[in-house]
């Protein structure tokens, strides 16, 4: 038998608060929540926490979705939010983003998986914020340039020039790390 | 001129396929119980928050409804046409549990949508 689509699964959480398919968007969408909020925070505490408070924000808000969209750029929406959020609580939005480019490395938990991941943040860390969050968006939570346009509120060109310029000053950076290599 | 704009494009190309295969590599692993965490999250309600709502909204509702009668009450206040007539049939206390009643069947029609 074919999987229930995630709007059948939405439909069924909508109709009667159906946590069963509620558990099976999670488990469908945890990674890409996750992995998209711990390349924005860099902080994998925060990151985590984010990432459950934005699947109870989804739960709770659920009767808000439109099928408009897919689920997924929807919940991206929400864990958007929630970090921004998260990051006025810190300081304002902007002096947290300035934040995201102005550290290198993670200040919470050790990376679990060597270099690489130190990396790809280090790369990151060399973006402007916007440039950051379009180019997060687009590549670790898989959303196409319109629908990163739809979660940032940006417009759909400046999604696209933000993603390459992002991609080309990523590819400059790892081109310099392996010519010092 | 061509074939530079080819290059270009082809290098770009190869190194977007790279950067999806690092974000790819880079994703955290599915955590066993995930979901059952949430759902546990989601079942259960902040009860001291909800509890501290319902509390500061019965007391609001309490008092504007002692007011709304009182004011419903009060002789001075000139009351005519189809709204005099409302109230001098069916009293200020009755109009008062209606529209308290009213603001009851709103308020359980809207937070449920906010997510209480």
């Amino acid at each position: 038998m074919a999987e229930p689509s995630d709007d059948e699964l939405v439909a069924l959480v909508m109709a009667g608060r159906d946590k069963r398919a509620f558990g099976v968007l999670v488990r469908r969408h945890e990674v890409v929540v996750r992995g998209l909020l711990m390349r924005l925070c860099r902080n994998h505490a925060l990151a985590e926490d984010l990432a459950q408070d934005a699947f109870v924000r989804a739960y709770t808000r659920i009767d808000s979705y439109r099928a408009t969209g897919s689920f997924k750029s929807w919940l991206c929406r929400i864990a958007y939010t929630e970090f921004l959020k998260s990051a006025r609580k810190r300081k304002s939005a902007d002096r947290a983003l300035d934040r995201l480019q102005n550290d290198a490395v993670e200040d919470s938990a050790p990376p679990a998986d060597g270099g690489a991941r130190v990396d790809l943040d280090r790369a990151l860390a060399t973006l402007k914020p916007d440039e950051r969050v379009c180019v997060v968006l687009c590549y670790a939570g898989g959303l196409s340039h319109s629908e990163a346009a739809g979660v940032t509120g940006f417009a759909l060109g400046t999604v696209k020039s933000h993603v390459k310029r992002g991609r080309d000053k990523l590819k400059a950076w790892f081109e310099r790390k392996v010519e010092a290599a | 001129m061509n074939d530079n704009a080819d290059t270009a494009r082809n290098e770009e190309d190869a190194f977007h396929t790279e950067l999806e295969e690092l974000f790819r590599r880079n994703e955290p692993q599915p955590q066993p119980g995930y979901a059952g965490r949430i759902l546990q999250r989601v079942s259960r309600p902040e009860r001291v928050r909800y509890a501290a709502i319902g509390g500061a909204g019965a007391l609001g509702a309490a008092v504007s409804g002692f007011q709304l009668r009182q004011l419903l009450e009060n002789q001075t206040l000139q009351f005519s046409g189809m709204l005099g007539e409302v109230i001098a049939f069916a009293g200020p206390q009755s109009i008062s549990v209606a529209l308290m009643a009213a603001s009851g069947l709103v308020l359980a029609w809207v937070l449920p949508r906010r997510g209480f």
